[in-house]
This record gives C-alpha cells, structure tokens and sequence, in this order.
C-alpha cells in the first residue's frame, strides 16, 4: 500500500500536534515529523502545509533570531487552530478505531477460514 | 563536496524553485523562499556537508500541492524537462564537461567580443559608416567602443537573479545576429579597401563617380580659357552634387618626392563648403598632417 497519500491526508493533523506542544520552525518540525515515523513526507510537503494553515488562521508566524544564521521563521499554533485539531484528533481517533475494528473482524475470520 | 560546490548547488536549486513559483505574488514568493534556503542551510549541517538535493520540479508541485496551489504549469515543465534533461546528459558527459573546463576561462574574452560586436554593428549598420574597419576613428567612437564593451563585460560577470538572467540569455542569442553581421561587413569593407588600394578597382563600389570603371577621386573644372575654377561644385542636370568616389578609402595619403625618396606628408581631405559640409569634388585638396583628425581639421574652403 502507497502510504505517502495516506500520510499527506494526515499531515495537518501531525503538524498542528507537533507545534501544540511547542513553537518550531519549518525545518525542526519536518525534522520531528520524520524521527516520529514519517519518513515518506518530504520538506516541501511539510513547508506547504504549514502556509496552508498559516493561510486559513489555524497557525501564525514570527521571526526569531538564530545563533546559526538568519532569522527564523516560527509558527505558534492559535486558538482556531487549536479548535481544529480537537476535531481532527477526535475524528482521527474515530477513524482509526472504526478501521481497527474492521481490520481485526477480517482477520478473525481469515484465521477461522483457515483453521477449517 | 566543498562548501562553494554545494553553496552553487544550493542557488541553483533555489532558482530553479524560484522559477516554478513565478505565477505568486512576489512577497510570497521571497517568503517560501526564504524558508527554503533556510531549510536547505540547515540540512547541510545536519548532514555535514553531503545535502542531496531532491527534484526541484517535483518539490515545487509537491510544496504548490501541500499549499494548495496550482501545480507547475504543464508547458513550463515540458520545457524545463527538456532543458533539465540536457543539462543532465551535458553534465554526465566528460567531453561536455572538458570542453566547458577548456572553455571556463575564455568566458571574459567572448564577452569583450560581444561588446566590440556590437559597436561594429552601431558602426556599420546604424551609423551607415562604410569606411568602419573594426577600429574606431575618434575620440566619440572610442568612448563608445569602451562603453559598449564595458557593459557587456558587466553583463556577463554579474550575477542576476533568474529573470534577469533569462533577459541575459535572449540578449546575448541576438547579440549573435550582430556579430555576424559586423563580421560580413568588416570583410566587405576590407575586400573592397585591398581591392581599390593595391588594384584600384572599383568594381564593387556603387556610389559615387566612376570613368573607365576606376573611381574619380576630384574634378579639376576649367573655364573656357583654360584657367582653372577654384571652389566650385559640379552638379548633374537634376540639381544633384556630383561626388567623387572614394572619399575616404583611396589615396589617403599624400606621396611625395623629397631627396629622391618617397615620403608621406599627410592625408588628403576636402575643402569644406560653408556650413562645414566636406566638399569632394571642390580643387584643390587639402593636406592635413594629423591623420587621427581626418576629417576634424577645420579648413577655410577660401584658400
């Protein structure tokens, strides 16, 4: 199964978790997103997306100093941002339960069908 | 890979970026921009100094996807594959790659020759100057020449951004159309100046008096005496001056004997009419001896 598809439906729901915890920039939060398994999503993916939320108000943007060079562009979560991942955690937690659910009845009959 | 290799890498990547996003307001262009580079600079550090760079068009429709963008325009990806297939076939070539090395350092000089190209087109076609032999006459023209050659060299050691850098490519195609002409006419020039100096044949020329197929270069108009008319200008039964023929390229320097030997003494210029207008087929000529200020010598068409 091609899981990058999968993954990219999720994106919005795994960025908006990673900043809730705390303010990031582009390159740390694609950085996190990859240490937690999202090996397939690619920075421009993850930089897209966050000026995708940043355009409909679920995130907003500052600049910071870094020691290392240029200024760096964080994003903070806001509060309608906050709304919407409530929704999409609870609408995720759904999904995943209602797909678990159908997966572990297949698999229960598949091993009955084998056992015959 | 050094830094400079990979910081090279890295611009060219940004502008290859930079181009995909061309349709974007500029403010939001510089922002994901900016975010790139940055994004970029941090991975080379965190990979000490091995960053792989992705496919620049396809991180540009995956970031346009994931913002909610249109994707890259498709005719603009068919031609960027092409020229990026090019360039990926020129750069796993080691021919290709020797000969841009040979070449590299040859990059100023064809500059120079572009800037000198296009002052010999300004000369030659512009200016209608026949006599142009690929050297300017005056102080002006070389003030032009020196300005032309000087842009052209900025031109091509300056680095611009990508549109500006497109604007240098198409310039620099058509800048080619000049130097080809200059160069067709810089021969033209020079077959006709060896041919009427060392033959004094003027089978080419279509301007000016010709007897006997050789070019007249005065008239000597004499009255019913016999004594000779000073100033006088001849002109045809329309009104039209006659003028002699080889006004600048023929017979420029005054030959004469001096102790048995042949010696120069100048260049033969015309008399000048009131307002200042060289009058060809007025006698006498006159002899200057500053060959740099043919042409430039003021002359009392009185004496």
């Amino acid at each position: 199964m091609d899981t990058t598809q999968l993954l990219k439906g999720a994106l919005d729901l795994a960025i908006l978790a990673v900043i809730s915890v705390e303010d990031q920039y582009g390159y740390e939060i694609a950085k996190r997103l990859r240490d937690s398994g999202f090996t397939e999503i690619g920075d421009a993916s993850v930089y897209g997306t966050l000026r995708r939320l940043e355009g409909s108000g679920s995130l907003k943007s500052y600049f910071m100093e870094s020691e290392d060079g240029p200024n760096r562009k964080y994003y903070s979560i806001t509060k309608p941002g906050q709304i919407e991942l409530a929704n999409a955690e609870k609408t995720w937690t759904d999904f995943s339960k209602t797909m678990a659910s159908l997966l572990s009845e297949s698999t229960l009959e598949n091993k009955k069908g084998a056992t015959k | 890979m050094t830094n400079k290799v990979q910081n090279r890498l890295v611009e060219k990547f940004i502008s290859e970026i930079e181009e995909f996003l061309q349709d974007l307001g500029p403010g939001l262009r510089e922002d994901i921009l900016r975010e790139v580079r940055e994004n970029l600079e941090a991975r080379a550090e965190d990979e000490s100094g091995e960053l792989s760079l992705p496919n620049s068009l396809e991180y540009a429709n995956d970031l346009r996807q994931a913002a909610g963008l249109d994707p890259v325009a498709p005719q603009k990806r068919v031609f960027k594959d092409f020229v990026a297939g090019i360039q990926e076939r020129l750069d796993a070539s080691p021919v290709a790659k020797a000969v841009r090395d040979f070449l590299r350092p040859f990059k100023p000089l064809f500059w120079v020759a572009i800037g000198i190209s296009s002052y010999g087109f300004l000369e030659l076609y512009i200016l209608g100057d026949d006599g142009y032999l690929g050297v300017p006459s005056g102080l002006e023209q070389w003030l032009a020449w020196i300005a032309l050659v000087s842009i052209s060299v900025w031109l091509g050691s300056t680095n611009f951004g990508p549109l500006w850098r497109r604007v240098r490519v198409i310039a620099t195609t058509i800048a080619i159309l000049p130097m080809a002409l200059m160069f067709y006419g810089l021969s033209e020039n020079t077959i006709q100046l060896s041919d009427e100096l060392v033959n004094g044949n003027p089978a080419s020329r279509t301007t000016g008096l010709i007897y006997n197929g050789l070019p007249v270069t005065n008239i000597f108009p004499y009255d019913a005496e016999g004594n000779l008319l000073r100033d006088v200008r001849l002109v045809d039964d329309q009104g039209r001056p006659l003028n002699s023929s080889v006004e600048r390229l023929v017979t420029p320097v005054v030959v004469e004997l001096e102790d048995g030997n042949l010696v120069t003494s100048g260049y033969l210029r015309p008399s000048r009419s009131k307002d200042g207008v060289e009058v060809w087929n007025v006698y006498p000529l006159k002899a200057a001896a500053n060959p740099v200020g043919f042409g430039l010598i003021d002359v009392d068409p009185a004496e």
